[in-house]
Parts: structure tokens; C-alpha cells; sequence
């Protein structure tokens, strides 16, 4: 059975507009027949192979895609030469302004992305420079002198720009690891600007100081979100055996199976309320091991005081002094104390949460934590 | 000199004026200020067009910016101990040590092969290490079922969970993950003892002792060992 041509046509839609182009143009010669034997390779394997994974996996084993961009570049490299050989200066601003024009109408339109609608206004000064009646090399000169060259190749993540909104994004998203990682990168490319001869920071320098902040960070960010995944889990694992032990337990569908078989909740709920507690021994000892924390650490480290302030810990403040009194019982044939269960009765359900989880304050907020 | 002469003169001492005292271009600086001096010493434009195509003086530049690019790039990970990642680069110096080009589009296609084909290489050496600090926490949850301290009467109960678990992530491994990888990467072979390599090891930010456990949990879990 072929490949499902609802993958296959927007895979190979591009290719064969290429080649319909090229030849539209009148173009021939080896590097056609070579795109148009690439092509035809690919439009074979779809209809031989059934798995998309196992066709894209042999059209990445054989190349194709490459060979056929190879082949494409070198037919339209071949008649943009033979085009120049001959050209004036005149001619060839004209040929140069034509290919920008073009760029500019296609990022407008939005057909190339959005990454490339950040190089409209570049792409619109570019034009007006070459239509403000200079010459060739004097529009080239001034092209590379107003950075304009560079600005266009950094179209994809490294302008001004789009590095503010990656900042802006991690605050956003109050991850503190990523926030340093933008402000360095930000940093980084402010020091390049002001050290470039024209304004404009060097491709190369930006991108290697990029991969080493972001190589140094890395072990960090892992780390954070490791920590924060381990407590998190302590939290619920006292939640559920709290809750275990309530009026509503039979009915809540952290016991309840589907089908509502009472016995099978019944049972759901004696395994929580019977293994909870050695459950909570074994996490606080992967969180000891791991990050040297003890259980009253979690509510003064500094993840849980960011994760608390962006409001991603979403037990409202009455639950959370319900969950650290909880601790001490929560033992090996312990029972939540009646005080405890018919608090966490009247929390349930709307209680239970922060009315404002999920909705962080700006960054900077100082930390806070329920605990004073 | 005539006005047109010294308009392409200002334009390539321009593009000189980029990468100058730029330690990361020596070669580029060399090859663009001999095209400046081939453009400065030249009688006319039309006799500078035929010595820049005679000597392929922009295929020249071409050349030298690949491969600074690439030494900047080779440097910078053979100090953040990144050999694989350091492959395509070293690849790319070695071909312009081999080779030389008269054309930029045959340079162009020559390194994006190299690219391709290290692409992969990439890919297959930072998978496992991806998918085991993917699977820590199922390792975690195996492990607490095992062994965190419960009434006797649950041990059936959660030792099934844990085999139950170990034979999803076997099966998953044997018939999705291996199979899958090796349509892009035929050769694939998990590598555990690479995961202690700087490349890898710096990504599981917990002490050795930690990690040991968690790779032998690992081998387990997808029915290596």
C-alpha cells in the first residue's frame, strides 16, 4: 500500500513545483535530468512503501532531499551566470533589486514564515537603497557598510528582536535558568554590536558564544526541573493519602475505576492509605540522595519559592499547611488524624487549589512562600 | 582609477573592513585584502574581472570563510569536550585540505553533505542518553515499587507493576525504539558506556553513584540485561 498521500503531496509538493519551474524556464541539461531523477525516485518509494516513518527514514538514507537541492542550486547558479556573463552594472542592480523584490513580497504575504517577517524592514530598506539612484558597488558598499547583509542572514532567531522575545518568553514562562541564558545571549550580542564595524554583530561570534552559554546552562536547567519534578511528587503522594481517608474518597476518580465498582475503589483506597506512606519514604530518600533535601527543605529551596511565586504550585496556601501537618502521620500503619481528614473535607474540592494557579505575576515578583 | 574603479574598490575594502583584526577570520581577512590588492593594483575594472576569474579570487574567499567558520566552530567544541559534535568540522577542514574548489556552488554542496551525513551521526550518539533521563522517572517508579518499605500483603501487587513496567519498556525498546531509530540510523547500537563521556554525563547533573544505578536500571528496564 503506498504512503499516505496526505503526507506525501505537502513532502513532495515543493519538489515538484521546482522542477516544473525549471522546466517552465526552457532550462535542461544533466542537473535537470538529475533533479528529475530524484524526484521520480522519491514519487516511486511512496508508492512501494506503506510506513511513513520507514519512507522518510530511506529518502533521509539516500539524500534525496540534498541531491535534489544540489541540483536544483547548480541549474539555477548555471542560468544565473550565463544571465550575468554579459550584464552591466545597470543590469545587474536591476536582476539584484528584482530578487529582493521578490523576497519582500513573498515575506509579506507570509508564505515564508514568520521567522522571515522580522526581515521586511531590512529587506525594505536594501530596495530603497538600490532605488535611490547609486551605483552597483556603490549600493553593495552600502549594503555591507549599514550591516544590512548580516541582518538578513540573521534572520533566524539571532536579530535584536527575536532575542528580546525569547527573554521575554522565559520570564514569561518564570523559568529562571532560561532567563539567565537570554540575558547572556542578549549581553553577548549587545558587546558584538558595539564592538562590529558596522553595527550589525558577527554571524559567526553570536552563534559561538550562543552554543557555549547554552552548553553551560544545560546541566542547570536539567537540574531544576529534576528537583521540581521530585518534590512535586512528595506533595501529591501526602495529598492522595490524606485524601484516602475522606467521605468523598469512593467517589473521586483518583480511586474510582470506571466501571464504579465500589469494591475495586475500596481496594484503590486501602493500597493508597497502606502504601502512601512507604511511597513518601522512598521519594524523600531519592530527594535526600539526589539533592540532599529533607522534606521541611522543599518549602524554603529556592525552586519551590519561584515555583510557588509564578503560582505553577497550585495547592491553595490552606492546603499546603494541610499537607506539611500531614507529614509526621503519614508513617507506615498510620491514620490521618480526624482533624486533618475533616479539614481536608471542607477543602475539597474548590479549596483544594489557588484561585490564580497557572496565572504568574510579572517576573521579578519577589519570591514568596506560604511559610513566612 | 576611474569613479567606477574606486566605487568596487570602497565596496571590497568594505567587506575587508568585517572580519579585520577578527581572530576568528585570518583566512578571510588574507583572501579578501588579496582581493582588495588584485582590485587596487589592476589597470582597469575589466582587467580585474578577468585575474578575479582567472584566479578565482571569490572562490578564494569563499573557501577561507568556511574555514575559519569551521576552525572557530572545531575549537570551541574540542574545549567544551564535544568530539562528536566537533566531527562535521573537523570533516569539513579536512576537505579543503584534500580538495580544492573553482566553484562555490561544488564548496556549498561538498559541506552540506558533510553536514547531512554528521547530522545523523549526531542524532545516533545523543539519543540514549535523551531517552534514559526520558525514562528516570519511570526508573524511579519501578524502583519505589520494589522497594519502598509496604505492608507484605502488597508485594505481589507491585512487583507485577514493576515487571509490568520492565516488559512495556523491553518491548517498547525491542520493537519501536531500535527499529524506528534504525531506519534513519541502520548501524544504531545503544552505547552505555559512553553515557560517561563529558558529552553525555553533563547532562545527568546527580552524583556517580546515582547515575550507575539508574544506567544498570536502564539496561534492565529495556531488556538489554
Amino acid at each position: 500500500m503506498p504512503v499516505d498521500p496526505m503526507i506525501v503531496n505537502p513532502t513532495l509538493g515543493p519538489f515538484r513545483k521546482m522542477l516544473a519551474e525549471v522546466k517552465g524556464k526552457g532550462l535542461s541539461g544533466p542537473d535537470v535530468d538529475q533533479m528529475a531523477a530524484v524526484l521520480g525516485r522519491m514519487e516511486t518509494l511512496a508508492q512501494q512503501m506503506g510506513d511513513v516513518t520507514a519512507y522518510m527514514g530511506q529518502l533521509t538514507q539516500e539524500n534525496s532531499f540534498q541531491q535534489f537541492s544540489d541540483a536544483y542550486s547548480r541549474v539555477l547558479a548555471g542560468a544565473a551566470r550565463a544571465a550575468a556573463k554579459d550584464m552591466s552594472d545597470e543590469e545587474l542592480l536591476a536582476q539584484t533589486l528584482g530578487a529582493y523584490e521578490k523576497a519582500l513580497q513573498t515575506h509579506r504575504s507570509g508564505q515564508a514564515g514568520d521567522a522571515a517577517a522580522h526581515t521586511i524592514p531590512t529587506l525594505e530598506r536594501i530596495l530603497a537603497l538600490g532605488r535611490s539612484g547609486v551605483s552597483y558597488p556603490v549600493f553593495l558598499r552600502q549594503v555591507e557598510e549599514q550591516g544590512l547583509m548580516r541582518a538578513l542572514s540573521g534572520s533566524a532567531g539571532a536579530t535584536r528582536e527575536a532575542l528580546e522575545k525569547d527573554l521575554a518568553f522565559a520570564k514569561e514562562s518564570w523559568f529562571p535558568v532560561r532567563v539567565e541564558q537570554a540575558e547572556r545571549i542578549l549581553a553577548a550580542y549587545d558587546q558584538l554590536v558595539a564592538e562590529a564595524p558596522f553595527g550589525q554583530p558577527d554571524p559567526l561570534s553570536l552563534e559561538l558564544a550562543r552554543k557555549r552559554i547554552e552548553w553551560e546552562l544545560e546541566p542547570l536547567h536539567r537540574r531544576w526541573t529534576a528537583v521540581v519534578d521530585r518534590w512535586s511528587h512528595v506533595l501529591e503522594l501526602l495529598v492522595d493519602w490524606l485524601d484516602a481517608h475522606t467521605s468523598f474518597a469512593p467517589g473521586d476518580e483518583r480511586w474510582c475505576p470506571p466501571d464504579g465498582n465500589p469494591a475495586k475503589a475500596e481496594h484503590n483506597i486501602r493500597r493508597t492509605k497502606e502504601c502512601a506512606p512507604g511511597d513518601v519514604g522512598y521519594r524523600l530518600a531519592i530527594l535526600g540522595e539526589y539533592f540532599q533535601l529533607g522534606f521541611d527543605d522543599i518549602f524554603t529551596h529556592e525552586t519551590f519559592r519561584t515555583e510557588y511565586t509564578a503560582r505553577r504550585v497550585h495547592w491553595s496556601d490552606a492546603r499546603l499547611a494541610l499537607i506539611r501537618e500531614t507529614f509526621p502521620h503519614c508513617v507506615l500503619g498510620g491514620v490521618a488524624p480526624a482533624a486533618l481528614v475533616a479539614r481536608a473535607e471542607q477543602l475539597h474540592p474548590h479549596g483544594d487549589v489557588r484561585p490564580d494557579a497557572g496565572k504568574a505575576p510579572p517576573w521579578g515578583t519577589p519570591l514568596a512562600t506560604p511559610f513566612g | 582609477m576611474d569613479q567606477r574603479h574606486q566605487e568596487y574598490l570602497a565596496y571590497y575594502e568594505a567587506r575587508l573592513r568585517n572580519v579585520a583584526g577578527n581572530p576568528l577570520y585570518p583566512h578571510t581577512e588574507a583572501a579578501e585584502r588579496a582581493l582588495c590588492d588584485a582590485l587596487r593594483s589592476a589597470p582597469t575594472l575589466e582587467a580585474f574581472r578577468e585575474r578575479l576569474e582567472r584566479e578565482k579570487l571569490e572562490v578564494a574567499c569563499a573557501v577561507a570563510r568556511v574555514r575559519d567558520q569551521a576552525t572557530a566552530r572545531a575549537a570551541l567544541y574540542d574545549e567544551l569536550e564535544e568530539p562528536v559534535r566537533a566531527g562535521p568540522e573537523k570533516a569539513v577542514l579536512a576537505l579543503l585540505d584534500s580538495r580544492a574548489f573553482t566553484d562555490v556552488q561544488s564548496l556549498t554542496e561538498a559541506v552540506g553533505a558533510i553536514e547531512g551525513e554528521w547530522r545523523q551521526r549526531i542524532a545516533a550518539d545523543e539519543t540514549l542518553i535523551e531517552e534514559l533521563w526520558s525514562d528516570w522517572k519511570i526508573l524511579e517508579d519501578v524502583e519505589e515499587c520494589e522497594q519502598a518499605i509496604v505492608p507484605h500483603a502488597w508485594h505481589p501487587e507491585r512487583l507485577e507493576r514493576a515487571a509490568r513496567e520492565r516488559r512495556t519498556g523491553a518491548e517498547h525498546h525491542h520493537q519501536v525504539t531500535l527499529p524506528e531509530t534504525r531506519k534513519f540510523i541502520p548501524d544504531y547500537q545503544p552505547d552505555y558506556q559512553a553515557l560517561w563521556q563529558v558529552r553525555h554525563r553533563r547532562k545527568m547533573p546527580l552524583a556517580d553513584p546515582i547515575v550507575q544505578r539508574r544506567i544498570a536500571c536502564h539496561r534492565r528496564y529495556r531488556g538489554i540485561d
